[in-house]
């Protein structure tokens, strides 16, 4: 009997049952979609670094003498290591063409080492009729090269060679690709740059090495790109945990309203006898059912969206570093589990929460509609949000990543329990404003929208969050940003860089430094450390007052000297270390000096001056060189590096423009995220005010019978739901700067341990407020679109 | 004076009016009797200006309502018209006090409180004028739809049933407090309702019937 009854009440209600269906769906589609976006910005990352930089960590070099291939067959065998590849780095020219690279790489071990972007599917060491070398060329480059057969200039020798393919990426400027064993062939000359290797950080330590060779850590191109994903996931997993929490808000408030329009009916059954258990056990099953049901809808909607906005990050990585950094991605099992539990059990909470809640009241009371719409229950809210409170400072202040997103949870939950009372108080307010008190259809609006709080008060605080997490969010970036910027322009010294794999010697810092217009050099050497498994960084630079001021200091001095380093924030937040204390380095004692602002790595830096690093470490190389020129100098720089195949230059502006470009794209994804987000949260709203304007079918006849024109009845709607809807535009503010409080201040520093400045900017809050009227319009139009269609006749009297 | 003049309505294709005339004088209360679904209901929509007949003319204080706007005939019926139901249709989400002056603000009337708290006390409502609509008993909930629809002192007062939904002692104090009030504004009254006590407060009664009026009270 109570299957029927339900039954027939969303026959006559179809509108609540697809508003049911739209926020278990929606909600679920997008709590999914954001978590698959998640995933896919990590998988879209490690298909891209391993197509294009592989998973190489380590290179083998020989500074003082030539590295051959026998080498590399000797180091195989030895170390029986199989993630190792040989490359040959080249300066090549055609005619009188400008220079580009060459590089020469053997594919199978390209293959080992898990890196094919390169080489791709193509057979490069295919014999050609003509004997000449077949090289797969950037597009860049392919646009310059001649058809067929030509010369090419390589270390001074001609050889002739051909474009057997292009490699499908347009940020890789002008390179070429050649099979090693063809080049050593057509050179009669087994000489070799270096060797990839793949190492964890205990190996690289294990690693016993042949005379003459030594091992670097590659530098990374991709650093920035690498910690930027990072900083990324960990905010869409805030995001996702804020969608989690929006989505169970519109689930279950859905769930309520179908509750509240038949309570009465409810009530006339136990009234009748219907033991209460019975109606709970019922609700339940119904609950779980209808949740089911909508969250396999939402597992279809979500797995859509998520692939849709997935697109674009894959793209963005696959136009950054080849084709292989497209994904294809799917949601596993555990995933879609997740998701039809989140619609089973918010549905479960929003149907059986009022029942509770209900029976605590007289059976008569029940059945009047007016018990069901009474004044928000402030004490009970208060003393939840409390709790909630003080259960997200102590999570807050855990240790731990996961405690840090435990608290914003908590805070979040205890901010939008909050939201009603707070809509309500500001409700009361504007009525006792003397303009709005003597304007009849704004009075009458705010009255009727105060008694309707309590039906819209769980879809207006998931509004409230949604509106409130692109504010938080958008602050975040935009922080990170201009610290990123401060950061990028205080510390990177020079107008030039002069990078080298292999490291450069003191001839070459010598040559450099002579060269016509250089006023400045700056050498820079990294190595990787592993102190108690956990690795870092060790920056060896030389400590002349402007390579010290470049250190931007949080804490400390800059002092570097025999017995003094610097470490980074995040090294010194990981390893609690602070300004005078002790640190052992390779069996030395220094004393940390103080500890500076950087981006770069997760892991920490720690920078110790360069002449104490050489004797430490016996390594006289630099990795890079930052040169301070003129115009002059720069060209003079530039024709340098043509002549040095192994040598790279990079200028101040491109390695600013790279890094912002990186940030800009990587940080795009989120603008379509907080949207969905808002879009999720208008969808409430509309399905709150369906089912308001379903329930309130008669008021318009009302209202029309006492003289209301039809203008005056939608006025007074749509200035009641815009009212609450620039309400939580505005309450959605401080929650905003909140959230991004607690992201820069709290989940950032947890997850990274760097830290960075809040900078409040005027966008995020105009677009949340516009967002909120959007949402509310828009989702009261299509209401009373929809409530149009299903007219109530049973009110005043159906026509006879 | 409200006239009718041969109106003609149909729902469905069947005709619910059929060529209705009907004079009232003005202050003059009248009843209108019937089975359900004869037409009475429609024909009350049809004088407050809800609906309009398919044919015939309506005029009241010699303005012909078929001849206006939707616009014109709201508010025409909100400054003219007060009304009375049988569900009683108070706002819910306003107070009792808030039900009451609604229609002086939609009228922008003057609010005069004093004048207000005396009318709701004639009534017992003074001490509930905080409360809810459905927190009041149907009797006091109908009798504050009574003073809601008579507040703004319109030219003509509709009553759909009103005491359909109530004992008879509330009903008779309902009808006491419907007539005592018309009669001190000078109202025109019209009455729908199956309850033959009504017509010892008219002046004259009607019965419809196939569409059309039969006078039974004259």
């Amino acid at each position: 009997m109570l299957a029927a009854l339900s039954t027939r009440f969303f026959r006559r209600h179809p509108g609540q049952l697809l508003a049911l269906f739209l926020c278990l769906s929606t909600g679920v589609g997008a709590f999914l979609a954001i978590v698959m976006v998640n995933q896919s910005a990590l998988d879209s990352f490690t298909r891209a670094a391993q197509a294009f930089n592989g998973v190489a960590t380590h290179r083998l070099v020989a500074p003082a003498r030539e590295l051959r291939y026998d080498d590399f067959v000797r180091f195989k065998l030895g170390s029986g290591l199989a993630a190792a590849a040989p490359v040959r780095e080249l300066r090549a020219r055609v005619g009188e063409q400008s220079g580009f690279t060459l590089l020469a790489i053997d594919p199978l071990a390209e293959r080992a080492l898990g890196r094919e972007g390169l080489s791709g599917s193509l057979r490069l060491d295919r014999p050609t009729d003509d004997q000449s070398l077949n090289l797969l060329v950037s597009q860049d480059l392919a646009k310059t090269l001649p058809q067929g057969q030509f010369s090419l200039s390589l270390d001074g020798r001609s050889v002739s060679a051909r474009v057997a393919g292009t490699i499908d990426s347009s940020d890789l400027g002008r390179l070429a690709v050649a099979d090693l064993g063809a080049l050593f062939a057509a050179l009669d000359d087994e000489r070799l740059s270096r060797i990839d290797l793949k190492l964890a950080p205990a190996q690289a330590g294990q690693l016993k090495l042949a005379d003459g060779l030594t091992l670097s850590i590659i530098e990374r191109q991709d650093l920035v790109l690498r910690e930027l994903t990072r900083a990324l996931r960990t905010n869409l997993l805030a995001l996702s945990l804020l969608a989690l929490l929006v989505a169970v808000f519109l689930i279950a408030q859905s769930f309520r309203y179908a509750y509240l329009l038949r309570a009465a009916e409810f009530a006339r059954l136990r009234a009748l006898g219907l033991a209460r258990t019975t109606l709970r056990t019922y609700l339940l099953l119904e609950a779980a059912v209808l949740g089911l049901l909508g969250g396999l809808l939402g597992l279809l909607v979500g797995t859509g969206l998520g692939r849709l906005l997935s697109a674009p990050l894959g793209a963005t990585f696959a136009e950054l570093y080849g084709s292989g950094a497209r994904v294809q991605f799917m949601p596993d099992a555990i995933l879609l589990l997740a998701g039809l539990l989140l619609a089973v059990l918010a549905a479960i909470a929003g149907a059986l929460l009022p029942l509770l809640a209900a029976e605590r009241r007289s059976l008569s009371a029940q059945m009047r509609r007016s018990s069901q719409e009474t004044a928000v229950p402030l004490r009970a809210l208060l003393l939840a949000a409390s709790v909630l409170l003080v259960l997200g400072l102590i999570f807050l202040n855990a240790e731990g990543l996961l405690m840090a997103f435990a608290g914003l949870a908590a805070i979040t939950l205890a901010i939008a329990l909050l939201v009603p009372a707070a809509l309500d108080r500001g409700l009361r307010g504007l009525r006792h404003l003397p303009v709005l008190r003597n304007t009849l259809i704004a009075n009458l609006a705010l009255a009727l929208s105060e008694r309707a709080l309590s039906r819209l008060g769980a879809a207006l605080a998931a509004l409230t969050i949604a509106l409130a997490t692109p504010i938080g969010l958008d602050l975040m970036v935009g922080s990170f940003r201009a610290a990123l910027i401060d950061w990028l322009d205080a510390s990177v010294l020079g107008d030039h860089f002069v990078l080298s794999d292999a490291g450069m010697s003191d001839t070459d810092l010598a040559m450099i430094r002579a060269l016509p217009g250089v006023t400045e050099v700056h050498p820079t050497r990294h190595r990787q450390m592993d102190a108690d498994t956990r690795p870092y960084d060790l920056m060896a630079v030389e400590a002349t007052p402007s390579r010290l001021a470049a250190f931007q200091i949080l804490a400390g001095s800059a002092l570097l000297d025999g017995t003094h380093l610097l470490v980074s924030e995040a090294f010194a937040r990981k390893r609690g270390l602070k300004p005078g204390d002790p640190f052992v380095l390779d069996g030395a004692t220094f004393s940390v000096s103080g500890i500076f602002r950087d981006y770069r790595s997760e892991h920490g830096v720690v920078a110790i001056e360069l002449a104490r690093y050489q004797a430490l470490f016996n390594d006289p190389l630099y990795a890079s060189l930052s040169v301070s020129a003129d115009q002059a100098g720069g060209q003079a720089l530039e024709a340098f590096v043509a002549q040095r195949p192994e040598l790279r230059v990079l200028s101040r502006a491109t390695l600013r423009a790279v890094s912002l470009k990186t940030f800009e794209r990587t940080f795009a994804l989120t603008d379509q995220l907080k949207l969905l987000t808002a879009a999720l949260a208008g969808l409430g709203v509309f399905a709150a005010l369906l089912s308001l304007e379903l329930e309130r079918a008669g008021l318009d006849q009302r209202l029309r019978a006492l003289g209301f024109q039809r203008t005056e009845i939608l006025g007074l709607k749509a200035s009641g739901a815009l009212t609450l809807g620039l309400l939580s535009g505005l309450l959605a503010m401080p929650v905003g700067v909140l959230l991004a409080t607690l992201l820069t201040g709290v989940i950032n520093q947890r997850a990274f341990g760097w830290s960075f400045a809040l900078k409040l900017d005027a966008a995020p809050f105009v677009l949340a407020l516009g967002l909120a009227l959007g949402a509310t319009l828009f989702a009261l139009l299509a209401a009373l679109a929809f409530a149009e269609r299903k007219p109530s006749r049973a009110l005043l009297g159906a026509s006879e | 004076m409200l006239l009718l003049e041969g109106i003609h309505k149909r729902f469905m294709n069947q005709p619910v009016l059929a060529g209705l005339d009907l004079k009232v004088e003005a202050s003059e209360c009248i009843a209108l009797l019937g089975r359900s679904g004869s037409g009475k209901s429609t024909l009350l929509k049809i004088v407050s200006g809800l609906e309009l007949p398919d044919q015939g003319r309506v005029s009241f204080a010699d303005v012909d309502l078929t001849r206006l706007s939707e616009r014109e005939r709201t508010a025409h019926r909100r400054r003219q018209i007060g009304q009375v139901f049988q569900s009683f249709e108070l706002f819910e989400g306003l107070s009792v006090w808030e039900n009451l002056v609604l229609p002086l603000k939609l009228n922008h009337l003057a609010i005069d409180a004093d004048a207000l708290n005396g009318m709701l006390a004639r009534v017992g409502l003074n001490a509930l004028k905080d409360r809810f609509p459905d927190s009041l008993s149907g009797g006091e909930q109908q009798r504050l739809g009574v003073l809601r629809a008579l507040v703004h002192r319109p030219v003509l007062l509709l009553a759909d049933e009103p005491t359909g939904n109530l004992d008879e002692h509330s009903a008779k104090l309902t009808l006491d407090l419907l007539f005592e009030l018309a009669r001190e504004c000078g109202a025109t009254l019209v009455v729908v309702t199956h309850a033959a006590e009504v017509l010892n407060y008219t002046d004259r009664a009607y019965e419809l019937k196939a569409g059309a009026l039969k006078c039974l009270q004259p």
